[in-house]
């Protein structure tokens, strides 16, 4: 058994191809990750609104606001002043974001809802709202509207945050996490090489091997293993170049980390060497299903739009529960966030239940499997 | 068009395995479109969205009363138990965005003009606490007003003249009211994560044609043919187009089953339009991506690569106004950039006239250029090859 083990890991670590999707491509892919999502946590990028100002008169105040907002590197808004007909015009064409027409009421015209349009929107609330507080102080005791602007301009803090759980509510880590889980499932590939190195039907060499006096299950064994050492490895390699070299957070508890990505190896071995004892058609096929499983299910989990994962678990559950990417990323989710284990076990139950079905699926379909001819 | 012919063959008999990619991105593209409620476009009112929220306020008084007055225009109250294993549980599927917390003397200290602060969780990331926290500092914002200006009214008074302020709101307009927003908002949705889906597939179908042709056997039985290697490469191109058309009609129907009552819309079609030329570039760049190698999983793989990471850097999955300038800069250097560029540009038109569409042709012409660029390259590769191995 050692012997056949020695030789499946050479065979393994001479495999581009599987190198490449179990490693090379998740490293690519975490990097363009890391570069899309660069400046989104920080949100120092801001740029100014394009919006056009109607005035029609009568709001000094406000327009020398707009005006002063719109100076200056830091400016707020890239100010356009035109009539109604022209700025509805720039509207149309998308050259600004929203028109704001001075007048009783002050009015703001745009396209659709979107940031620029929430931003528009909150900061002419802010001065109608402080303007009719200012007018009402003043109304009732003029000799505070001095004191009023040195208010105005003081920028206080009401909201101080406070984290709940481990770690901070990271909506980011959901795309590592789901990036990661597809990692996992396409562990299958190495599966697949393994159940097709012993099913005589599949390979040359498969068939070769069914001739020698070693037992199928022995030859199997021997194989999952090397596959799960090398497997293995290179998760534990992927997750040091997430950790040291792109600085995501996992967490404080590493060792439960790592016994979850030795599960998670071993979840998608037997998901790929189910695949192929249980298609029946060309090795492209089977590489189809592996590949199209663990990209839509890493998918669903949250990979592409984060929201999605959550969107999933509350429209349609059933989705959740088939989906093992899901369980892979709440595995690892939960050890980030809760303090206790409750969320982790349950999908470490989840974990287990799909690898003991890939694995007796697997066993079942390939057991006594004998051919006529080859 | 013998050479044309068998190319078609080729991808017919690799069908079952393009369709399960075709099946499962379409999939996954339906699941976001749907998921997510688009930005309203016409129709209406701008209505902020309620969000579920825990308060957990250790003192009652007329201040705080106000607090939640102030936010029930856009939040739902949850009673929950002040039990933090619950509540991480709660944040953690969404069932709350937010948790606010008043602590014991906040009245007071707020009174003295004393700072002592609001602690608040929130669903990190989420728009909709952003402007939770914006209600909640206008509030207090506007009630500070009073109490350091207008010291002779009572807590009540303030809190009532402060809601009252509070309630005045600019009048928002959308341009063109009769625009059936929702719709059109879901088939740009559909639109924008057409790269992704488009490109895989195009790849992986086409990959099929160059792997039967790069067999060496293959090659050299064509260079013996009678057929100029020129006309069998332009055969094969023409052949990837055909597919790569095909696919493309097949993702418009599908947009149609959802999207029919906006056939009549200018969007409609200039989506479509611009989801057409960039199937004349994803189809270019599968052919360069063909003839640069005869491995199947190579080329899978760099299906992939070009999909999903082109994607996540062109905006696809993130708004191009959320990413940085240098990835932006890197992203412009592929076709899935400029075909975001201008689906966002159609979808914030209200008015569809030559100046107005101006930015979107623009994109168009430099999609048709990578098109143009990619099969020039594909052509002198193949040539390339054919020299060295003469």
């Amino acid at each position: 058994m050692t012997h056949i083990f020695k030789y499946r890991l050479k065979i393994l670590l001479s495999d581009k191809i599987t190198m490449f999707w179990t490693l090379v491509f998740p490293m690519v892919l975490a990097g363009l990750f890391s570069l899309a999502f660069a400046q989104l946590g920080a949100g120092e990028r801001f740029a100014p609104i394009d919006t056009a100002l109607v005035d029609s008169g009568g709001d000094e105040a406000f327009v020398s606001l707009m005006e002063s907002l719109a100076q200056g590197d830091d400016r707020l808004f890239n100010l356009v002043r035109a009539t109604e007909s022209e700025a509805l015009g720039l509207l149309a064409a998308g050259e600004v974001h929203g028109v704001i027409a001075t007048g009783t009421p002050l009015r703001l015209i745009i396209n659709e809802s979107g940031f620029a349009a929430s931003i528009l929107k909150s900061f002419v609330d802010s001065y109608l709202q402080s303007t009719a507080a200012v007018r009402r102080i003043a109304a009732d005791n003029p000799a505070a509207v001095g004191r009023l602007a040195a208010l105005l301009a003081e920028e206080r803090e009401f909201l101080a945050d406070l984290p709940l759980g481990r770690g901070t509510h990271n909506f980011m880590i959901i795309h590592y996490l789901s990036l990661l889980a597809m990692t996992c499932l396409l562990g299958g590939y190495v599966g697949m090489t393994e159940i097709s190195a012993i099913e005589a039907n599949l390979t040359h060499h498969a068939a070769r091997v069914s001739l020698a006096p070693v037992h199928k299950l022995k030859v199997l064994a021997a194989g999952i293993s090397a596959a799960l050492l090398l497997q293995f490895s290179k998760l534990l390699l992927y997750f040091g170049f997430l950790v040291l070299i792109l600085d995501v957070d996992f967490g404080s508890r590493t060792p439960l980390v790592i016994l979850t990505i030795l599960l998670c190896t071993l979840l998608g071995i037997t998901f790929g060497a189910f695949v192929t004892a249980l298609v029946r058609g060309s090795h492209g096929l089977k590489e189809g299903v592996v590949l199209a499983v663990s990209l839509a299910g890493a998918s669903l989990a949250g990979m592409n739009v984060a929201e999605l994962k959550y969107i999933v678990e509350t429209y349609a559950p059933w989705l959740a529960l088939i989906n093992p990417a899901h369980h892979i990323a709440d595995a690892f989710y939960a050890l980030y966030y809760f303090d206790t284990y409750d969320r982790f076990v349950a999908s470490a139950v989840g974990l287990v239940v799909f690898t003991v079905l890939f694995a007796c699926g697997t066993y079942y379909v390939v057991r006594r499997r004998a051919y006529v001819s080859l | 068009m013998s050479a044309f012919k068998v190319c078609l063959k080729i991808i017919r008999s690799n069908l079952p395995g393009i369709a399960i990619y075709f099946v499962v991105f379409i999939g996954v593209s339906l699941i976001m479109t749907f998921a997510f409620r688009p930005p309203a476009a016409g129709g209406g009112v701008f209505a902020p969205e309620r969000v579920d929220i825990a308060l957990f306020a250790a003192e009652e008084t007329a201040l705080i009363a106000g607090l939640r007055e102030a936010l029930a225009p856009q939040v739902n109250f949850v009673t929950l138990p002040d039990n933090a294993q619950q509540l991480q549980e709660e944040l953690f599927y969404r069932r709350i965005h937010y948790i606010l917390r008043v602590p014991a003397g906040f009245t007071e200290a707020f009174l003295q003009n004393t700072p002592m602060l609001l602690p608040r969780t929130s669903v990190g990331g989420s728009s909709s606490a952003v402007y939770i926290d914006l209600r909640v500092d206008r509030y207090l914002e506007i009630l500070r007003l009073y109490t350091v200006a207008a010291a002779g009214l009572s807590l009540e008074q303030k809190v009532a003249f402060a809601l009252d302020d509070l309630s005045q709101v600019v009048d928002v307009r959308f341009a063109v009211p009769e625009v059936a927003a929702e719709s059109r908002g879901r088939l740009g949705m559909y639109f924008n994560f057409l790269p992704y889906t488009i490109l895989f597939v195009i790849t992986v179908g086409v990959a099929a044609i160059f792997i039967a042709f790069g067999e060496e056997k293959i090659k050299q039985r064509n260079l013996c043919s009678p057929l100029n290697p020129r006309s069998i490469s332009l055969q094969c191109y023409l052949a990837c187009l055909v597919f790569a058309l095909a696919s493309w009609g097949a993702l418009v129907v599908v947009s149609l089953l959802f999207g029919h009552q906006e056939i009549g819309s200018p969007a409609t079609w200039f989506y479509m339009l611009n989801s057409f030329v960039f199937t004349l570039s994803a189809a270019g760049l599968a052919y360069l991506l063909g003839n640069l190698t005869q491995n199947k999983e190579v080329v899978i793989a760099a299906a992939n690569v070009a999909a999903l990471g082109t994607s996540f850097i062109s905006g696809v999955f993130v708004p191009q106004e959320l990413l940085g300038t240098a990835v932006l800069r890197v992203a412009s250097f592929t076709p899935t950039y400029w075909y975001v560029r201008a689906n966002a540009a159609i979808t914030s038109l209200t008015t569809f006239n030559l100046t107005t569409l101006s930015g979107f042709f623009s994109a168009l012409a430099v999609q048709l250029g990578f098109a143009a660029a990619f099969v020039v390259i594909a052509l002198a590769v193949e040539k390339g090859k054919r020299a060295a191995a003469s």
